[in-house]
């Protein structure tokens, strides 16, 4: 039994990256922090005022523009657009820092303000129903800006609809999209369905950041036919889909990871058809084979996925 | 830190960015008097807000592959209805949204919320999906679930024996359709307290291929199946200012209408073997409780993540005898319904803190257990329905333990420039398989640099080592394996990685480059047979231009090749034959989108190629080791014109060409009869390509 650690390259690998002796320092703040700036004196009249494009105008279709939630930006008593843009005093009256025209903070890719910085004003409302999980997940860890993902002023939030979520993920997903485009894959391509089916972006603890504990409990949400538990179970099934289907997209038929039946004689041997070699000779042109064509290994044992049935060991019943 | 009033709950800190917030302080502002900011120039949302879509889309070609999840897989002319509204007044917010209402692929939504108080979805979705349309088949649909034979079949021991069969072929598509409702809703009774529900109904019936086997023949069958899988989630979350817990309950409940399978057997048989049945999927349910939560501290803005989850997935459907053969006499069941019974506990624990201002360090460990509590019981097998296979078998309840923790350490030289490392740790316990116990260590280290505002820069690479304890080739031999088979998945492996990715965003902001590559280098050096080695190599490349604040050009690439190799041993022995495989897939697409043209236009045009190759070379078989090449070529082109008439009338023109044609030697020119112990459904590679052209109105209600 295997118990202990032991030194390997790869822990050397970490330990080395590790290693790198790094002095202590602190940083210096982003200049978008904006120190001690003021803010304007009548809120969003102020801003609305230049900033009246229907790109701005549409976030007064969403939630955030809620004025009788009191948590909302627009909500009484709160500061508008400053809720998110920080205090806006300099920037409306034209002023100048280190020769350049105040800003706020605003939210772009190429935002002058730091990832932290623009997360922290999301999370200043949104880290306990949000922040808290997404803190140690891959997002996270990435510093994925909340920004990147969502659109605040657009009346639709591309990342929150189902024909367009995938598109917004793929940006920064590009094997992902890749994927999709394959012969064989989730209908994610047609919008009818959406990167969130799986996955919460904001988890943390579940694996993969799916949205059920294991990568088969995600599965069984749509697919709960293969949950089983099976009289007769295939053993890599109930442990794990993945073993033989890529749920991102194949060139294989039901998202194989290889084509049967090369695909089933990676793991099977036995003495007789598992175990002999299936070339081109059995192909329609030669001589037919029923362990390569149509279904091939399925042709007869089409109960892959497990048998409920008393005479099933074989899943051919 | 400043602090913003909640009407309802006190006091909330507002521009509190926690552990993140030691990289970048935020210096205070004073607070301003808010109570006289009116908001004059603010169009809130209030009343009606429509948009309505109205069109009609022609197709011109029957096609499975271009109408699978959209509903377009018949020629012919279509009526389609999409529109979105929202209704708003100063307490509550509806939104509603139709999309392809004229379609088998309409998506139907309404949300609605009292903002602060409550709020409720409603959705209502149909996928259509359709795998086949060039199928046909000798079995009609008879009550039980029976496909039964035609009332005159001439029986043979082979198909070219079957000579009624041109005659009784008829059309069969292979397809399926899901229908799924959704109820949910949220309530609020604090702002610190949420409870929540919702509520899913999946309903999935059609057709899909069913292999009924009869001793060494077998029938494709166009099986039916009708599925309704019910789920819950419910439950309370309570949100504090230094983290939140959760207590969730899950159900899946899901429900087979068909206990069984039965067809009639095409093929020659002995007495009593007329029929056969295979068990459908069996009614089951799994039920779990998780509480989630997180806890940030003070110190080093260290925040403590958890989740436990205990579930129970059951089943006890009432099992089918061992044969439909009334001349066979078995053994009794042991069981008249098995009692299936899994239990599934799921723990994790994600530490992160900032011990020193540059340095983050995350700790995760997660356990989860599948704990296979069906009973074992000895069965008497009777093989294909013809005799019995004489011996006992004990069914298999497969279970497992697995345990992964991981370390890692980031540490940020400066504030563009970043180091991370970490080492994984996974430890894989299994019950009842040819490895008890399996370990893998992962090092890994990784750099992200920001040169300047226009350059970024990350590459990761690592090593990962699988080991096992022993592989038990007494479990492989009760299994009737080679004893030199290794399974791919329990086997020694060894792995090399890496990735890179750049990002290119040249100054005026105009213009952005993306790369990014993968590859991975896998080694069972320690399997004799079965998989051998596999390398992974995936390129990505985009690259974006607005060329102005009205027009858009966009180029996108991919690239992705898995090779890998596997033994096998036809003569029960040391290896005598090898297979090397080798997975090609290749995108490119691009497009534009230009608005305003006479300021009455938006054009966009997207075009998309995507071609998969599969190569296949098996070596030592006695016959041509070299298959021919597996292919798949996808053609999408798609042009949408809008024409604004009015600010509130828009009129479209959609234009949509799909070319799907593929290359599959397993369905090539195999014909019904073609195999002499398979009655197939004549399945042929897709070879689809269509039109798709539609004109619309989309008129917009209310004001804005």
């Amino acid at each position: 039994m295997i118990r202990t650690i032991r030194p390997s390259p790869s822990l050397l690998v970490a330990l080395v990256v590790c290693g790198i002796g790094l002095p202590m320092a602190s940083f210096s703040q982003s200049p978008a922090a904006a120190e001690g700036t003021p803010y304007t004196p009548n809120g969003a009249d102020t801003c609305l005022a230049c900033h009246s494009s229907p790109e701005v105008l549409g976030l007064f279709r969403t939630r955030h523009a809620a004025p009788t939630d009191p948590r909302s930006p627009f909500g009484h008593g709160q500061l508008q657009c400053e809720s998110c843009h920080g205090p806006g005093g300099l920037h409306a009256t034209m002023q100048q820092i280190d020769g350049k025209l105040a800003r706020v903070i605003d939210f772009d890719a190429d935002s002058a303000a730091s990832v932290e910085k623009q997360n922290g004003m999301c999370l200043g409302c949104h880290e306990a129903d949000t922040g808290f999980a997404t803190h140690g997940g891959a997002h996270d860890d990435n510093r994925v800006r909340c920004a990147g993902c969502h659109e605040l002023h657009s009346a639709t939030d591309a990342v929150r609809g189902t024909s367009t979520q995938a598109g917004k993920c793929y940006e920064c997903h590009s094997f992902r999209k890749s994927d999709s485009l394959k012969a064989y894959s989730h209908p994610l391509r047609e919008g009818k369905m959406a990167c969130t089916g799986c996955h919460s972006p904001h988890g943390a603890t579940t694996e993969l950041l799916l949205v059920r504990q294991t990568v088969n409990d995600t599965c069984y949400q749509c697919h709960a036919e293969k949950r089983g538990p099976f009289l007769w179970e295939h053993a890599p099934v109930a442990e794990d889909c993945t073993t033989c289907h890529d749920p991102h997209g194949s060139n294989q038929p039901g998202m194989l990871v290889r084509r049967a039946p090369l695909l089933c004689q990676s793991c099977h041997s036995q003495s007789g058809h598992p175990s002999i070699a299936q070339d081109a000779g059995g192909l329609a042109s030669g001589t037919p084979s029923q362990f390569l064509l149509g279904q091939s290994c399925l042709n007869c044992h089409s109960q892959v996925h497990g048998s409920n049935h008393p005479s099933g060991s074989k899943l051919m019943r | 830190m400043r602090e913003f009033r909640w009407a309802r709950t006190g006091t909330l800190p507002i521009l509190a960015v926690a552990a993140s917030a030691l990289m970048a302080p935020m210096a205070e502002s004073a607070t301003p008097d808010t109570s006289e900011w009116k908001c004059e120039r603010c169009p809130f949302a209030n009343g009606y807000q429509t948009d309505l879509t109205v069109g009609g889309t022609y197709v011109s070609d029957d096609a499975a592959t271009i109408g699978d999840a959209t509903g377009y897989d018949e020629k012919g002319g279509y009526a389609n209805l999409d529109g979105d509204g929202l209704y708003a007044t100063a307490a509550h917010r509806l939104s509603w949204r139709v999309e392809d209402l004229g379609l088998d692929s309409r998506v139907v939504e309404v949300e609605g919320a009292s903002p602060g108080t409550f709020d409720y979805r409603l959705a209502y979705s149909k996928l259509p999906r359709h795998r086949f349309d060039t199928t046909s088949t000798i079995f009609t649909r008879a009550p039980d679930n029976l496909l039964a034979l035609p009332s005159a079949w001439t029986f043979a021991g082979t198909t070219s024996g079957f000579s009624d069969l041109a005659a009784s072929l008829f059309e069969a598509d292979i397809e399926s359709e899901r229908k799924t409702l959704q109820l949910g809703g949220r309530y609020l009774p604090t702002a610190r307290f949420r409870l929540f529900a919702d509520y899913q109904r999946q309903e999935r019936d059609g057709s899909n291929i069913l292999g009924g086997s009869y001793f060494t023949n077998s029938s494709l069958l166009p099986h039916r199946f009708d599925y309704q899988t019910d789920q819950v989630d419910a439950g309370i979350r309570y949100d504090a200012e230094r983290g939140y817990l959760k207590l969730a309950y899950y159900g899946s409940f899901f429900d087979d209408k068909y206990d069984a399978a039965r067809w009639e057997n095409p093929f020659t048989s002995a007495p009593g073997a007329e029929q056969g049945a295979l068990a459908e999927a069996p009614d089951n349910d799994f039920q779990q409780l998780i509480l989630t939560g997180s806890y940030r501290f003070a110190t080093f803005g260290t925040q403590v993540s958890f989740s436990a989850a205990t579930g129970r997935g059951k089943q006890n459907e009432k099992l089918l005898p061992y044969t439909t053969n009334p001349n066979l006499v078995t053994a009794p069941l042991p069981v008249s319904a098995l009692d299936a019974d899994i239990d599934t506990t799921n723990l994790a624990l994600t530490i992160t803190s900032r011990p020193l201002p540059r340095a983050r360090v995350k700790f995760a460990i997660r356990y989860d257990e599948r704990d296979n509590q069906t009973p074992e019981l000895a069965w008497t097998r009777v093989i294909a329905d013809s005799f019995t296979s004489g011996e006992s078998e004990l069914n298999v309840p497969y279970g497992y333990e697995r345990l992964r923790t991981n370390l890692s350490v980031e540490y940020a030289l400066s504030e563009d420039l970043r180091f991370s490392a970490g080492y994984d740790f996974t430890d894989f316990d299994r019950k009842f398989q040819e490895v008890d116990e399996q370990t893998e260590d992962t090092g890994w280290g990784r750099v992200q640099w920001r040169a300047n505002e226009y350059l970024d820069f990350s590459a990761r690479g690592g090593i990962a080592r699988r080991e096992i304890d022993d592989y038990d080739e007494t479990v492989a031999a009760s299994l009737d394996q080679n004893p030199l088979l290794r399974k791919y998945n329990l086997a020694y492996r060894y792995r090399e990685f890496g990735e890179l990715s750049i990002s290119v965003a040249p100054p005026e902001g105009s213009m952005t480059i993306g790369a990014q590559a993968s590859w991975a280098d896998d080694s069972y050096s320690s399997s004799p047979l079965g998989l051998t080695g596999s390398e992974e190599l995936r390129l990505a490349v985009d690259f974006g231009w607005s060329v102005s604040d009205k027009a858009s050009v966009y180029l996108t690439g991919g690239y992705d090749d898995i090779d890998t190799q596997q033994r096998g041993s036809g003569a029960f022995a040391t290896a005598d034959w090898q297979a090397s495989y080798s997975d090609e897939f290749a995108s490119f697409g691009g497009g534009f989108r230009i608005a305003g043209i006479g300021e009455k236009v938006d054009l966009q045009v997207d075009y998309t190629r995507a071609m998969g190759t599969t190569g296949i070379n098996v070596a030592g078989g006695g016959g041509p080791g070299q298959f021919p090449d597996l292919e798949s070529t996808l053609d999408s082109l798609r042009v949408r014109l809008l024409y604004h008439w009015s600010e509130k009338l828009e009129a479209g023109l959609q234009l949509r060409y799909e070319n799907f044609p593929t290359e599959d030697w397993a369905l090539e020119d195999v014909a019904p009869d073609t195999l002499p112990t398979i009655l197939t459904l004549g399945a042929r590679p897709y070879d689809d390509e269509a039109w798709i052209a539609g004109i619309s109105f989309r008129y917009r209600l209310g004001e804005r």
